[in-house]
């Protein structure tokens, strides 16, 4: 009978529904595991807030993934934020401009009204835009970021910012971040090496294990992998009293659990079932 | 000349850049910084091939009733009004920027945009436990070897899974971090010396169909 | 003409409204309100699909395409024809972006059939200058970096660290070297997989097991994200059923 419910795809689809909807009515704190990636991207924002260096968050992902990567874009500008390290924001991925604005502006909402003036625009952050060709682009970057970008977004000249007094290239960057959806980031790597930035990449899940080779090279610091990255910073936000809640990648935790249990289920369900009818066969 | 001085341009336009990148200087910085403007200058006016391509097909589809006609008049109408609020609000109103939560454009694009692309992909969820249920058996011992990390991964990035045994994590990141990586580089430098041929053969005009020649 | 539009579309609609339905009144601004359930039907039409294809999903696919196609018109006119081609040339007197600008335009000729030879050349050029950026840093950062990246292993920084950690950082180091070898070797066509080499490929195979089962193993919670973040929005930001 499992056999024949699990052939049914419309049984399995509203099993799914059911098992993802559920537990965000449940309360249930499990401790979420943090792995050494994740901690080491949130010691180097950590390190560039010491060396008072500003951080480049590039925000390289459009609404299809935006349910893995705004919680990590957000977290990361959280830190960023509390820990009054300017960020520069830009975006390479033209669908995804107006949500990492949002990401930036909203952010800065909600520090300013716990402490009114806390966040500048100009001063704390900025917001360069989208541009086209981004290997020329993080070329150009390498050379001089104010002359590879001129204006921000809105057309106001970085030359009066004070974000970017003091700052030429990625010498003076603390820690530049691709958080994407696609390849973006390994042409980061690439395009970023001679100038030996100093790169973290936060990534959906899919892309997550190939960025490890380029960590254990040295290549980036460390990568965000998914939203269970995500919910891993938001934890070291919290822990660190940067922020006093878990944001939206925490929520999904408890989902992630009881559907990764479904699944598992699924697969070792279906396959005795297959060995089962195997062996009847033989 | 129609079809040897593109070759020419590919080639020397490649060399110089190839130079660039290995020699430092004022000239490689002016050449980076020039490359760039121009660059994006250069796809802001070839995006009109885009734009053509898009009103063409569904252009024609509407003057010919093709099957469905009817959803390309949707299509159009949602592009014209997108386009037109983001030149109402920049042009005629008092907002901040194009993204100013309080105006048309950045609410068209956070309540039709974000959740209609966004579900579009979530759709795939049910896919894939669809696969997992139907498709993913351990036929051979290497398909066993698949899932059984499969199944560790799973559980050791969740919160149940530390719940279960506290060195899951642990487990899974060892995994990770070594044969994983060991895999995904070997991947990584065949691949990168595919491209690397992919490109000399580009420049030195042995691959010409990027120019619609053989 | 702004205030009347912002005067008439917020107001008086508004006013209606809550005299038609005054026990029914919603806590939030009713635009944001309308916005609310816009999305939410756009998101129920777009999942209507698993259960079977029909004419809502397929409006909100169109309209999908419409917007986004609309939006990125919209972003690639402020963000780089006004501030890097209108500005600097009308505005600062800056004449170098019209070569660019012409450059681009002869691509578009592409479309003209006598005359799309006109376009090989743009093309050739950003073809040639795209690869002879890509080959030596390509080169560099997936080749070059990566063989040094396996050479690098600190196995007696790992030891030091005592058991069982550091024996697993020791017995991961051989592991790394061993599997990238003997995965390459699998990825080595030009000598028949035979002998050595064959016994070597099928080591290789295993390690591309592990790591292929790491990846489906993550693509499943990537997926179920995706998912559960829509179901959080319908739950949280349209219902409030959840905080």
């Amino acid at each position: 009978m499992l056999a024949k419910l699990l052939q049914d795809s419309r049984t399995i689809y509203t099993v799914i529904l059911i098992v993802i909807i559920i537990p965000f009515m449940v309360t249930l704190k499990l401790p979420i595991p943090v792995p050494p990636p994740v901690r080491s991207v949130f010691n180097a924002v950590e390190e560039s807030h010491e060396r008072k260096q500003p951080i480049i968050i590039s925000f390289d992902f459009d609404p299809s993934v935006a349910g893995e990567c705004a919680p990590m874009a957000k977290a990361m500008v959280r830190h960023a934020f509390a820990t009054k390290t300017p960020v520069i924001g830009l975006t390479f991925l033209i669908n995804g401009a107006n949500l990492a604005q949002s990401i930036l502006d909203q952010t800065a909402k909600e520090f300013n009204e716990r402490e009114p003036g806390s966040i500048v625009y100009g001063k704390d952050y900025v917001w360069l835009g989208w541009k086209p060709q981004y290997d020329q682009v993080l070329v150009a970057m390498g050379h001089d970021i104010k002359r590879a970008f001129r204006t921000d977004s809105e057309n106001r000249s970085l030359n009066d910012m004070p974000i970017f007094k003091g700052v030429t290239n990625f010498d003076d960057i603390g820690l530049s971040t691709s958080i994407a959806g696609s390849a973006i980031p390994e042409d980061w790597i690439a395009y970023t090496m001679q100038y030996k930035a100093r790169l973290a990449v936060g990534t959906t899940a899919v892309s997550a294990t190939q960025y490890f080779p380029y960590m254990q090279a040295g290549q980036i610091v460390g990568v965000i992998p998914g939203a269970t990255g995500a919910a891993a910073y938001e934890r070291l936000l919290v822990d660190n009293k940067y922020w006093p809640e878990y944001g939206d990648a925490g929520a999904m935790a408890n989902t992630q659990s009881a559907t990764h249990i479904v699944i598992i289920l699924f697969i070792i369900i279906g396959n005795v079932v297959y060995f089962i009818r195997k062996s009847q066969r033989q | 000349m129609k079809k040897r001085l593109p070759l020419i341009l590919a080639f020397v336009f490649g060399v110089i850049y190839v130079v660039q990148y290995y020699v430092p200087g004022f000239a490689s910085t002016w050449l980076a910084n020039k490359t760039s403007d121009w660059i994006i200058v250069m796809s802001f006016f070839i995006y009109p091939l885009a734009i053509y391509s898009f009103l063409y097909y569904h252009i024609i589809r509407i003057a010919k009733q093709a099957p469905k006609w009817q959803y390309s008049i949707i299509t159009l109408v949602c592009m014209i009004g997108m386009i037109f609020a983001g030149f109402y609000v920049e042009w005629g109103t008092n907002a901040k920027s194009l993204g100013d939560k309080d105006y048309v454009f950045q609410k068209l694009y956070d309540f039709l945009l974000v959740p209609l692309e966004a579900t579009m992909f979530s759709l795939l969820a049910f896919y894939i436990a669809s696969a997992a249920a139907r498709a993913f058996r351990a036929r051979n011992v290497e398909a066993t070897l698949l899932l059984i990390t499969a199944i560790i991964i799973m559980l050791s990035r969740v919160t149940i899974g530390q719940a279960m045994l506290a060195q899951l994590p642990a487990i899974g990141d060892w995994i990770l971090e070594w044969p994983n990586t060991a895999a995904r580089r070997a991947i990584l430098i065949g691949v990168g010396l595919g491209g690397a041929a992919t490109s000399l053969k580009i420049l030195l005009g042995i691959e010409r169909s990027y120019l619609g020649m053989r | 003409m702004n205030s009347v539009i912002a005067a008439v579309s917020h107001t008086t609609f508004k006013e209606v409204l809550q005299r038609m339905f005054p026990k029914v009144w919603p806590l939030k601004e009713l635009s944001d309100q309308w916005w609310f359930v816009l999305a939410a039907i756009g998101t129920v039409a777009i999942v209507s699909y698993i259960y079977r294809e029909n004419v809502m999903f397929r409006i909100a696919e169109h309209v999908l395409i419409g917007v986004a196609f609309g939006y990125s018109f919209t972003v690639m006119y402020f963000n780089v024809g006004q501030n890097n081609f209108v500005n600097p040339v009308f505005k600062e007197g800056d004449l170098w972006p019209i070569v660019p600008a012409v450059l681009g335009l002869m691509a578009v000729l592409r479309i003209v059939p006598k005359l799309s030879w006109v376009s090989r050349y743009p093309m050739a050029m950003l073809i040639g200058l795209s690869m002879g950026m890509a080959l030596p840093r390509s080169l560099q950062s997936t080749v070059f970096a990566q063989v040094y990246g396996t050479t690098r292993i600190d196995f007696t920084g790992s030891i030091s660290q005592g058991w069982p950690w550091g024996v697993l950082a020791v017995v991961g180091g051989a592991v790394l070297i061993v599997g990238t070898l003997s995965a390459l070797m699998y990825f080595y066509f030009s000598m028949e997989h035979r002998g050595f080499v064959g016994g070597t490929a099928k080591v290789g195979i295993i390690f591309l097991m592990i790591g292929f089962g790491a990846s489906f193993g993550y693509t499943v919670q990537a997926r179920i994200s995706l998912f559960a973040a829509r179901v959080l929005f319908i739950l949280r930001d349209w219902l409030g059923i959840i905080t």
